[in-house]
């Protein structure tokens, strides 16, 4: 019985204590320990990279260290160089992309105009519903784990 | 591992109150061991650790679906959780007239169905031997929360170990 909260006078705990303890354990299934023995094979022939990086050789982790730094600064390094050639670029292709910028101004345009139109009440309306239904499902999620999962 | 298997598939079985995740657990456990096997190996508390390793990789495994457990169980009325009172007239008589292995069968198939927030509670109490306020703080939940769950859990067994399905075990 639980020595910390036990209650002498109370012949339900009592009962169910005497119940639950005298359970003998559980036999394992007898798949568990050849699970095991092929998991920790498995793992074993595992080459080191596979490994979790506190399991790599010491002198990997230090090489792979050093990389990540070189790379992180050649990232930095490329991306500051592309850029930069991209603006001086843009200028010349300006006149190209003119068309393209003018058709995409158009359509935001299109919708900017729709949006202004919508009187405020449908928006409120149409976000009310989207809760609303939101809601709905979540009831009807909550409804179908109850009686299907929950019952069981 | 084959001295503390039956120990460590106990522990996650009766925790999760399902036996395929229970063995998927205990693999992990003694994967952990075997990282630990040095350690382990000359320890005398090696059951002591694995047991421990056992209930806490089971609770953790548990947490990452106790948000929809805690909200779902919550959402039940009272009620429907909370069985009779049961009469105890002469309790240590219950049980008693079924032989031992059909007694333990009957006790283990009740506390695989009770539902998670019954018996995860009750087998930390019973088995693991965990006062009310550690399990209350491991699961996260209110103190008079895991106490009446404790005890909707114990009618529930109660209720029908001492019931119809002893009576049709007979």
């Amino acid at each position: 019985m639980n020595t910390q909260d036990h209650k002498p006078d109370d012949p339900l705990e009592r009962w169910a204590d005497a119940a639950l303890r005298d359970l003998p354990l559980r036999r394992a299934p007898r798949s568990l320990e050849a699970r095991v023995m092929a998991e920790i094979e498995r793992r074993a022939t595992r080459s080191w990279w596979q490994r979790s990086f506190m399991e790599w050789p010491a002198a990997a982790r230090v090489a792979f260290l050093f990389g990540c730094a070189a790379s992180s600064m050649a990232a930095v390094r490329m991306f500051s160089w592309l850029f930069g050639g991209v603006a001086s670029s843009v200028s010349g292709l300006n006149s190209e992309l003119a068309p393209a910028a003018a058709s995409v101004r158009a359509t935001a345009n299109l919708f900017a105009s729709i949006a202004h139109n919508i009187p405020s009440g449908w928006v409120y309306g149409g976000a009310a519903a989207v809760i609303l239904l939101y809601a709905g499902l979540f009831g009807i999620g909550a409804i179908a784990y109850r009686t299907l999962y929950a019952s069981r | 591992m084959r001295a503390f298997q039956d120990m460590v598939f106990s522990t996650t079985a009766r925790l999760t109150g399902n036996d395929a995740l229970a063995e998927d657990i205990a693999q992990e456990v003694f994967l952990k061991a075997f990282e630990n096997f040095e350690h382990l190996r000359t320890s005398p508390t090696a059951g002591g650790w694995l047991k421990t390793v056992a209930t806490r990789l089971t609770l953790n495994h548990l947490s990452r679906y106790r948000k929809r457990w805690q909200f779902f169980s919550e959402m039940r009325r009272s009620e429907e959780d909370d069985p009779p009172e049961v009469e105890f007239a002469a309790p240590e008589t219950m049980l008693s007239e079924i032989d031992d292995e059909k007694r333990h069968a009957l006790v283990e198939s009740v506390l695989q169905g009770l539902p998670d927030h019954q018996r995860l509670p009750l087998v930390l109490y019973h088995f693991e031997e965990m006062p009310y306020e550690e399990i209350a703080q491991t699961l996260g939940v209110s103190l008079s929360k895991v106490k009446i769950d404790i005890l909707r859990g114990r009618r529930a067994l109660a209720q029908v170990l001492g019931g119809g399905e002893l009576q049709a075990t007979l």
